[in-house]
């Protein structure tokens, strides 16, 4: 028991320090660790946490919550979530730190102006990829269309876009 | 979108503690379908107007080339922004409060609300919902930055090895970085200064 949640801890801690450019990039080697390496739990169970995860607001990189139950209980599940998202957050605070102390030297300003191409085409990659599971009839490409131009072109609020998708997403066929 | 509030984070907090915790616990309860980022920046940008444009793009910037999912990291870099350091606290631990009370409740009963026939509807369209702000996100992004044809080329690109080639998402990141970085004139000149 105790000899699984350090292995936990090692797992998801090393996924979350190289998990650069999102917490996505990492859900394959989550599905090896989780599955072929360690046998937490079997690759049905593996794709279900991940399909009930989808069901909960979020990051999607939240179900490590379940695979950490699945492997070792409630402190499997809690060691999970600590060792996916502290060491990250602590890397992103001291990043944060350093940009309101360099933040305003030219360089920087250079280097994360030079990113700022790649990020917008990773935005519109990740909706490419939600997309391939997600928009998978004429019923969900249509309210992703409407939801898209509703956000993009009027000052319509979120919650209530949110309520009116799930209305309707009740009402489907 | 160079407004000198976005460089000047230590001119003192922008917005309450309270209400800090608030919005960012709002937006974390809101968020299904997915595309937490595109959930951020409509209500940090558009709907409280607590961010500029350029500044969601800079801390969207910060969090890909750091390592952890980019919502978190883009909750610590708005509640920085917005509060500094215990701002950025306040601000992760808001948004995580209600996924993590539903995911574990999820895990405590490890059966699932969405079999049922109309509770799967509406996933699907939460899901679609998801798809579609992260497109308009994209979409409102570029509106604002007013890229130049090698910047609009970068993004393509980038857009393309990962969507279309599957290319691994950490080395299209620092290495178009490194293009965009290395081209003659740079980009400081509309950077994010």
């Amino acid at each position: 028991m105790n000899g699984t949640l350090v292995e936990i801890a090692r797992v998801f801690a090393l996924l979350s320090l190289t998990s650069f450019g999102g917490g996505n990039v990492v859900i394959p080697e989550i599905q090896r660790q989780a599955v072929a390496v360690h046998g937490w739990l079997s690759p049905e169970a593996f794709t279900e946490a991940f399909a009930l995860s989808r069901s909960a607001p979020g990051p999607s990189t939240l179900f490590v919550l379940l695979v950490g139950f699945r492997a070792a209980g409630r402190a499997g599940a809690a060691v999970a979530v600590a060792a996916m998202f502290l060491p990250g957050a602590a890397l992103m605070q001291g990043a944060c730190a350093a940009l309101s102390r360099w933040g305003r030297r030219p360089i920087v300003g250079r280097i994360v102006a030079a990113f700022r191409p790649v990020t917008i085409g990773l935005v519109f990659a990740s909706a490419a990829v939600m997309a391939r599971s997600t928009l998978v009839d004429p019923f969900t490409l249509a309210v992703a269309a409407v939801v898209a131009a509703a956000a993009t072109f009027t000052r319509a609020s979120l919650v209530g876009l949110l309520a009116a998708a799930a209305a309707a997403g009740w009402l489907a066929p | 979108m160079s407004d000198a509030r976005a460089t000047r984070p230590e001119a003192g907090p922008r917005v309450s503690l309270a209400r800090l915790a608030g919005t960012f616990a709002l937006v974390g309860a809101t968020s299904f379908g997915g595309g937490l980022t595109g959930y951020l920046r409509r209500t940090l940008v558009e709907d409280r107007r607590w961010l500029a444009e350029g500044e969601f793009l800079e801390g969207l910037s910060v969090a890909q080339a750091v390592p952890g999912p980019n919502a978190i990291n883009l909750a610590i870099f708005s509640g920085w922004r917005l509060h500094g350091p215990a701002g950025a606290v306040v601000a992760v631990g808001a948004v995580m409060l209600v996924p993590l009370i539903v995911v574990s409740a999820l895990a405590a009963g490890w059966s699932t609300w969405a079999a049922r026939p109309h509770a799967a509807g509406v996933l699907r369209a939460l899901g679609a919902f998801g798809v579609g702000l992260m497109a308009s996100s994209g979409f409102s992004m570029l509106r604002a930055a007013r890229f130049g044809t090698v910047d609009l080329v970068l993004a393509a690109a980038a857009f393309a090895a990962v969507a279309v080639l599957h290319a691994p998402v950490p080395a299209v990141l620092f290495g178009l970085a490194a293009l965009s970085a290395l081209r003659p004139g740079g980009t400081e000149a509309k950077g994010a200064a």
